[in-house]
C-alpha cells in the first residue's frame, strides 16, 4: 500500500542509513499545530550529526513568507548555552529562531536526522529524546 | 434473502480480489511517480541539478530544502556505475541510490551505497 502511494506522489523517502525524518501535525497535547497560533519547539534534539527541521503547510508545501525562512539546520539555529535549543513558530516575527507559520491553520514540522546513529533508525536503541512541542497561545 | 447471500459473497470477495491487484499493478502505472518526473530534466547516467523547493512548486515532494540536490537517473545496463566529485569534506553529502520503480522491487534490498 505505502509503495503504491509512494509511486503516485513521486516520492523518493530518505534511505533508512541515510537519514530519519519525524513528522509532527500535533503538539505534545494532541492539538493540531494550528499557524495562527505561537508555537514552541523546545529542548534537545537526538544525537545526528546534522538535521533539519522544515515547516510546511499540510499539504507538505513550504510556506510563502517575506524573510524566506522554511527552517533552520542544526549548523543554524542559535542555540542555548545547556545544548538546548528554542524554536518558535507563529504568525508575527518573534526574538530567537522563529519559522513563519504564515497563519496557516494547519501546519506540519519534519525533522530530519542525518547520520543518526544506526539504533535509533532501526529502532534498537531506546526511543530518542525529542524536544517539547507545545502551543503557547492562541488568537 | 438466502438466495442473494451467495451472489453477494461472491461479489464481495471479486471486488476484493480487483482492489487489491489494482493497488499492486498500480505503481507500473504511475505516470507522476519519481522517474517519470525525473525523466523529464536530464539524460540517463548524467548528473543534474533540480530546482529547490519552492512554496509553490517542487520536483519532487518533501525534498529537504535545506539541501541541494541532484540527481541522476542511472542505467546499469552497458555496465557498472562509477561516480565520481570533488571531495567536499566540510559539507554534509549523501548518495543514495534508488532500485527502478520503487514498488516493483519492494522486497529487494537497493544496491549498496558507494564508501563516504
Amino acid at each position: 500500500m505505502r509503495c503504491a502511494s509512494l509511486a503516485r506522489a513521486g516520492e523518493l523517502p530518505l534511505e533508512q542509513a541515510d537519514g530519519l525524518a519525524f513528522i509532527a501535525n500535533t503538539d505534545d497535547g494532541g492539538n493540531a499545530l494550528d499557524g495562527r497560533c505561537d508555537i514552541r519547539l523546545s529542548g534537545k534534539l537526538p544525537q545526528a550529526r546534522f538535521w533539519t527541521l522544515t515547516l510546511t503547510d499540510s499539504r507538505g508545501r513550504l510556506i510563502d513568507n517575506a524573510a524566506n525562512r522554511f527552517g533552520f539546520t542544526s549548523a543554524e539555529a542559535v542555540w542555548n548555552g545547556d545544548g538546548t535549543v528554542d524554536i518558535a513558530l507563529g504568525p508575527r516575527s518573534r526574538a530567537g529562531n522563529w519559522l513563519p507559520t504564515g497563519a496557516r491553520d494547519r501546519v506540519v514540522l519534519t525533522l530530519r536526522l542525518y547520520d543518526a546513529p544506526v539504533g535509533i533508525a532501526t529502532r534498537t536503541s531506546d526511543a530518542p529524546e525529542m524536544p517539547a512541542l507545545v502551543t503557547e497561545r492562541c488568537p | 434473502m438466502k438466495k442473494l447471500a451467495l451472489p453477494i459473497a461472491v461479489g464481495l470477495v471479486l471486488a476484493g480480489i480487483v482492489h487489491l491487484v489494482s493497488v499492486l499493478i498500480m505503481p507500473n502505472f504511475a505516470e507522476r511517480d519519481a522517474y517519470s518526473r525525473l525523466s523529464v530534466i536530464g539524460s540517463t547516467n548524467t548528473v543534474a541539478q533540480i530546482d529547490d523547493p519552492t512554496p509553490f512548486g517542487a520536483v519532487l515532494p518533501a525534498t529537504d530544502p535545506a539541501f541541494v540536490t541532484a540527481v541522476c537517473l542511472y542505467d546499469l545496463g552497458d555496465g557498472p556505475l562509477r561516480l565520481q566529485g570533488a571531495d567536499h569534506r566540510r559539507l554534509h553529502l549523501g548518495v543514495v541510490l534508488y532500485p527502478p520503480r520503487p514498488g516493483l522491487l519492494r522486497h529487494q534490498r537497493p544496491l549498496g551505497r558507494p564508501p563516504r
